[in-house]
């Protein structure tokens, strides 16, 4: 018996030391899984500083343009969350409005499609879309390319990167890819507070509750976007122009289940980001939350959540605000 | 339990022989050239001559292109082969409507089959930060839905003397890679070590080959493509494109092979 006991009692340790080592790494892991350490890349394309650093070069050069007049910075501004704050923009070569509002670059890395579809598969291949497009940068590869080619300065940068002789395309997109991966927004209060570091006020408090119960299916932590498509109702309408785009992501899987659905974007530096949705059509969180209140359109694809709208108290509006303030991060809206 | 060991063994030996074959993966000094010969209506394709698809309508082509891709050269057994490395070729029509393709490294054996692909397989088309042919400064890449265009034909469809229309199919997404193949033929890369395949394009197939207009429609061996389908989902990657894609696996014609 005395032996059984002399057995079963460092078990019983054992397994409390191992249980609670479990629980506290659960809970500083949702913290740190936003960190450059686990950016996750591509097997050909690993992250490497001195790419990155190519990469936010090429970013912010509007050489990159078809008149040398447009960079990506241009309607990705850092702070606007790395996004615009127009619905559709109008900077692009052409100055004509574009048909979806830039998207807020922020924490993409972990994303699994790109663009407010996701049609991109993957982030270096999304680079070649506004980089050519001819509204937007309407650049021609081939050009820039031997541009690029020429060009002392760039030739010595991408071989110091790259280690090649002869830049592509796809170096091009591939710095620029490393770049934007590291578009890494974790420095919020609400951070601090899964890293026991900042208290939530009373409203705070309250608001993150509202949000756990009314915006958190869609809206998961820690990213605050689930990556996912979802229609929430805004329209009841779409067609084939402009190669279906107002089919969502319906005109990417090309299967009626997703039609008029959109990428759910992060609510991480939601006051930076604003107007919001795919179109831009929302100029300030009363209006978005308006529209889940009462002004859902109810078609075949949409969100079962939303089927009977979400109802904010006036007081619970507060609260949330207050609590999505809480998702700023300054230290991310000033990098350049 | 030795015996069941041995039976176990023995069928581990039988799956395995069951799914082995052979590949040429030796480096040897075999050179196959592939030329290619775009034709339309039996002679050279023409950029900008007017012609008239099997449902008798107008059309011109200006720009033609596809992705040729994932060679394999298979012996007489068809069960040895060798599939040549990064093999994406993009075969276009450029001064003169002949082009061809060169595959050096090849093992030095005698091959019976030729077979090729149309278009980009999934393991390449879900990336195009790509060197090479499949490089996007080609222009034969999609930005907003990732993937290559494996086909692209542009052109005007003459609607009357004064109307026209622009004319474009650019083909692709998984469902309309086709695979085509030459079997029975002597590719002799043993003794003579540099050869040359002959291979006609029927370019004008893609729309359905005019003498099977007689034919009746389910026996026919090509679709016959009614320009007036041209939503982006006849045009790209919808249902219809398929259609286009079987035409396209029929557009090729063995001509000849000789000693270069």
């Amino acid at each position: 018996m005395e032996r059984y006991f002399l057995k079963i009692v460092p078990l019983i340790g054992i397994t409390i030391f191992i249980g609670a080592c479990l629980f506290s790494c659960e809970e500083n892991r949702q913290a740190s899984v936003i960190s450059y350490q686990n950016i996750p890349a591509p097997e050909h394309n690993e992250m490497d500083p001195l790419k990155v650093e190519l990469g936010r070069k090429l970013f912010f050069d509007p050489h990159l343009s078809k008149d040398s007049t447009v960079s990506c910075a241009h309607c990705h501004q850092p702070q606007y969350g790395f996004g615009e704050n127009v619905s559709l923009s109008t900077q692009g070569v052409s100055h004509k409005p574009l048909l979806r509002n830039s998207p807020a670059l922020i924490n993409i890395a972990w994303a699994s499609g790109w663009f407010w579809d996701g049609g991109a598969k993957n982030i270096e291949s999304l680079i070649f879309g506004p980089l050519t497009h001819e509204d937007e940068m309407g650049t021609d590869l081939k050009l820039l390319i031997s541009n690029i080619n020429t060009s002392t300065y760039y030739k010595e940068e991408f071989k110091k990167a790259f280690g090649v002789d002869k830049v592509y395309s796809a170096h091009l997109a591939r710095a620029l890819a490393q770049y934007v991966r590291t578009l890494i927004s974790n420095q919020s209060k609400y951070d601090s507070y899964l890293n026991g570091k900042y208290q939530f006020s009373v409203k705070e408090s309250l608001g993150y509750k509202v949000y756990q119960e009314k915006c958190s299916s869609c809206h998961k932590e820690p990213f605050f976007t689930d990556f996912e498509y979802h229609n929430n109702g805004l329209d009841t309408t779409y067609s084939d122009q402009h190669e279906g785009i107002n089919k969502g992501r319906g005109r990417i899987t090309r299967v009626e289940e997703d039609i008029l659905k959109y990428k759910t974007p992060t609510l991480r530096n939601l006051f930076a980001t604003v107007p919001y949705m795919h179109d831009g059509r929302f100029n300030s969180i009363n209006e978005v939350l308006d529209h889940y209140e009462k002004k859902i359109q109810i078609t075949p694809t949409l969100d079962s959540a939303l089927i009977n709208g979400i109802h904010f108290e006036m007081s619970e509006r507060e609260n949330l605000i207050a609590f999505l303030e809480t998702l700023m991060d300054s230290s991310f809206l000033e990098l350049n | 339990m030795k015996q069941i060991f041995l039976l176990l063994l023995f069928s581990c030996f039988l799956i395995g022989c069951d799914s082995h074959k052979e590949t040429f993966d030796a480096a040897g000094t075999g050179e196959l050239t592939i030329k290619f010969n775009l034709i339309h209506d039996d002679s050279s394709l023409t950029y900008n001559k007017e012609y008239i698809n099997a449902l008798s309508q107008s059309y011109t082509i200006s720009d033609f292109r596809f992705y040729l891709s994932n060679v394999v050269l298979r012996d007489t057994s068809a069960t040895n082969y060798y599939k040549i490395p990064e093999s994406y070729h993009l075969i276009e029509m450029i001064d003169q409507a002949d082009t061809s393709i060169v595959l050096t490294g090849l093992p030095n054996r005698a091959f019976s089959e030729l077979e090729f692909s149309v278009g980009v397989d999934n393991s390449a088309n879900y990336n195009t930060d790509q060197i090479g042919d499949l490089d996007p400064a080609n222009g034969m890449a999609w930005n907003w839905d990732t993937g290559y265009k494996f086909m692209l034909v542009e052109g005007l469809r003459l609607i009357d003397d004064t109307n026209s229309k622009g004319l474009v199919y650019h083909i692709g997404g998984d469902a309309n890679y086709r695979t085509v193949k030459f079997s029975g033929k002597e590719i002799f890369l043993n003794q003579n070590s540099k050869q040359e395949i002959v291979l006609d394009v029927h370019v004008d197939f893609i729309f359905g080959d005019k003498k099977e207009a007689l034919v009746p429609e389910d026996q026919r061996k090509t679709n016959f493509i009614d320009f007036n389908n041209d939503t982006d989902q006849d045009t790209m990657f919808g249902p219809n494109t398929q259609l286009i894609a079987d035409n396209y696996a029929q557009m090729f014609e063995w001509k000849d092979i000789f000693s270069k």
